[in-house]
């Protein structure tokens, strides 16, 4: 294989350093080196000439490295060398992650404190995305970590105010764009899933998450488990399948062309709200209780815009 | 950035010279518990200065000080106080800007950090994940040294990104021109040239964002269009108005014509993540008395309306203009009349 640039000999020569000054014994498998510092596994001796080379004549100090079949070591103290800062580029996406998760601002300075590069002017954000941890990520995954039930205030889509709960988290998942916490509603007895920008707040209790043998489901289960269902027609196929709901269940494809479909659903108000987005073009069939609760919401809301 | 490029037909013995000089001059500065005199440094034949001519081994002790800082490794001079002005420098690496505060970090906070990296690297829709699995595992060395090191790199999960997102994210690291071959929706094949300015996730996908040399205004492309591309070259600077989050897409973005302005209103108490994930982060959110005015500019008013009413049961009002306003009212009298029932009256 080619040998590697002078450039790139730098850049592995110190990354060797710092991963076997890093490493437990200062050992590590060629293998695993030739990982961290992003080459083929042919190029490490390359790399350990190199840098076993090095030595400094005044104090008669020199960089024990050695390559022995497949393990790298290093002896003595002479050449072992701090973990570095984190480059430019590694500090912008760190600062996204930070921003992304919703860090708190404490922990965000410690980071920025040790690892970012100190004297940079902070450069304006280049890479965004759609908020959706809220504000609770890391309380949340600490707690998952550590099995603390939490006392959590949520607003759900039939809510008009935010209530508090006591939940056992299990994991935080993303479905469709969005993040879930999926957690044992410890009053309800049942698992659920909730949005991570709906909660509001999370406090700790003084107790350990039970087992409750939870089976993280996924909004589609979860909404043929404890949902209500209904039969929708829409106008062919093709506009079916733009819609991208979880709860959508048996299609079927009608002679004049249309289509029907049985659509799970945990809250009236969402599905009300999808119905008349649609401007007609779903209907439901069968349901006449429902269509007087539709026809109603939407005065309603018609109310509170003109008053 | 690592570059994974190899040297082709180079003088390798003189390049590697250049790579022994460097690194030795790092391990010399690095292990010396004094710092160094300039003197000591170009007079050392040994370290592979030495030449005789005084001003080349300066020039090049600089260069070297240069490619040193380029890998984020600052050597600084230190002056005599209070000694002649012929005295010479002195030399030692700056340890503060140069190596991470390990012990800075508690162990909570690194215990929270590597939760969010972790949390990132689970999702498939993110152009750098090899610069997190880099942050994942300096991190890991950093926090806990003897328990993890250079074995995790061996159990982390390596992934080796496509050659066209390598040079991609290269590009936009380095800030450098890169063409590419482009797919569109349609299946048509376009070569491009762009100046990534920022990348964006957004359902399930990664966007680049930039100048496009092609048409000469700022363009998007959705990273898994990108048949391949070539080798970055050019530099280029992201202008200051640039703001990568205006591209996260609303519904309503896609329209014919001029863009209007269009206000909604939230309830007063909607919390403050919730707002910022319904409304992107775009546009401008004011507080009044009684509720929140977020507005933003609309292309397409009916579909405007329309995201007003899917989150209508978060409170989610039209406001302004008039059209948004009859355009909202419309579509909730046709939902309604579908069902047989009369509207507004």
């Amino acid at each position: 294989m080619a040998a590697l640039s002078a450039d790139r000999l730098i850049s592995c020569g110190i990354q060797l350093l710092e991963v076997l000054s890093a490493a437990p014994g200062q050992r590590c498998t060629r293998t695993a080196a030739a990982q961290a510092l992003h080459v083929d596994v042919d190029a490490i001796p390359q790399i350990v000439d190199t840098v076993s080379a090095l030595s400094d004549r005044t104090s008669g100090a020199r960089v024990a490295l050695t390559l022995d079949g497949e393990t790298l070591s290093l002896t003595g103290d002479a050449a072992l060398i701090m973990p570095r800062r984190f480059s430019l580029e590694e500090s912008m996406v760190l600062a996204h992650v930070l921003d992304v998760l919703n860090l708190d601002e404490e922990t965000r300075e410690h980071i920025r404190a040790a690892v970012m590069p100190l004297g940079e002017a902070p450069e304006k954000a280049r890479i965004a995305e759609p908020a959706r941890y809220g504000a609770w990520f890391g309380k949340l995954s600490e707690a998952i970590e550590d099995g603390i039930r939490c006392r959590m205030t949520y607003r759900s889509l039939e809510d008009d105010d935010a209530h508090e709960r006591v939940i056992d988290p299990i994991a935080v998942t993303e479905e469709h764009g969005e993040t879930y916490l999926i957690a044992w509603n410890v009053e309800k007895d049942a698992e659920r899933r909730y949005r991570l920008d709906r909660i509001q707040d999370v406090t700790f209790t003084e107790d350990s998450i039970e087992q409750h043998g939870a089976q993280l489901m996924d909004t589609a289960a979860s909404l043929r488990e404890s949902g209500q269902h209904v039969r929708l027609a829409v106008p062919n196929l093709a506009y079916l399948q733009r819609l991208d709901w979880a709860g959508i269940g048996e299609i079927a494809e009608e002679p004049d062309g249309s289509a029907t479909c049985t659509l799970f659903f945990d809250s009236k108000h969402w599905l009300f709200d999808q119905l008349l987005s649609a401007g007609g073009d779903i209907v439901l069939l069968d349901a006449p209780e429902l269509v007087g609760e539709l026809a109603a919401y939407a005065e309603e809301l018609l109310a509170s815009v003109d008053r | 950035m690592n570059t994974h490029e190899p040297l082709e037909g180079a003088d390798q013995g003189a390049l590697n010279e250049t790579a022994l000089r460097i690194l030795n001059l790092l391990f010399i500065l690095n292990s010396s518990s004094v710092p160094l005199s300039t003197e000591q440094i170009v007079s050392d034949v040994d370290l592979g200065y030495g030449s005789g001519n005084r001003a080349s081994d300066l020039k090049k002790f600089r260069r070297d000080r240069e490619k040193l800082a380029e890998r984020g490794i600052a050597v600084k001079e230190i002056k005599p106080t209070g000694g002649r002005a012929s005295e010479e420098s002195l030399w030692t690496i700056d340890r503060a800007s140069s190596f991470a505060a390990v012990g800075a970090i508690t162990r909570d906070d690194a215990d929270a950090l590597m939760r969010a990296v972790d949390e990132c690297l689970s999702r498939s829709d993110i152009p750098f994940r090899q610069a997190l699995l880099d942050i994942k595992h300096r991190l890991d060395a950093m926090s806990s040294p003897t328990a993890h090191g250079a074995q995790a790199v061996a159990d982390g999960g390596w992934h080796e990104p496509s050659r066209a997102e390598d040079a991609m994210w290269t590009a936009f690291s380095l800030k450098r021109k890169i063409r590419f071959v482009y797919r569109d929706a349609k299946g048509a094949e376009s070569q491009r040239t762009l100046e990534i300015w920022g990348i964006f996730m957004q359902e399930g996908h990664s966007y680049y964002v930039g100048l496009d040399e092609q048409t000469g205004s700022v363009r998007t492309f959705r990273s898994d269009r990108i048949v391949r591309a070539w080798r970055p070259a050019g530099h280029y600077t992201v202008p200051g108005w640039f703001d990568v989050r205006d591209y996260l897409f609303l519904p309503f973005d896609l329209g014919g014509g001029m863009s209007e302005l269009a206000t909604f209103t939230f309830p007063r108490d909607m919390g403050a993540a919730e707002l910022r994930a319904l409304t992107k982060g775009r546009g401008s959110v004011v507080r009044t008395d009684t509720e929140i005015r977020w507005s933003i500019k609309v292309r397409n008013m009916r579909e405007a309306a329309r995201f007003c009413l899917v989150h209508a049961h978060r409170g989610m009002r039209p406001f302004a203009p008039g059209k948004l306003v009859h355009a909202w009212k419309d579509l909730m009298g046709k939902a309604v009349e579908a069902h047989g029932c009369a509207f507004g009256r």
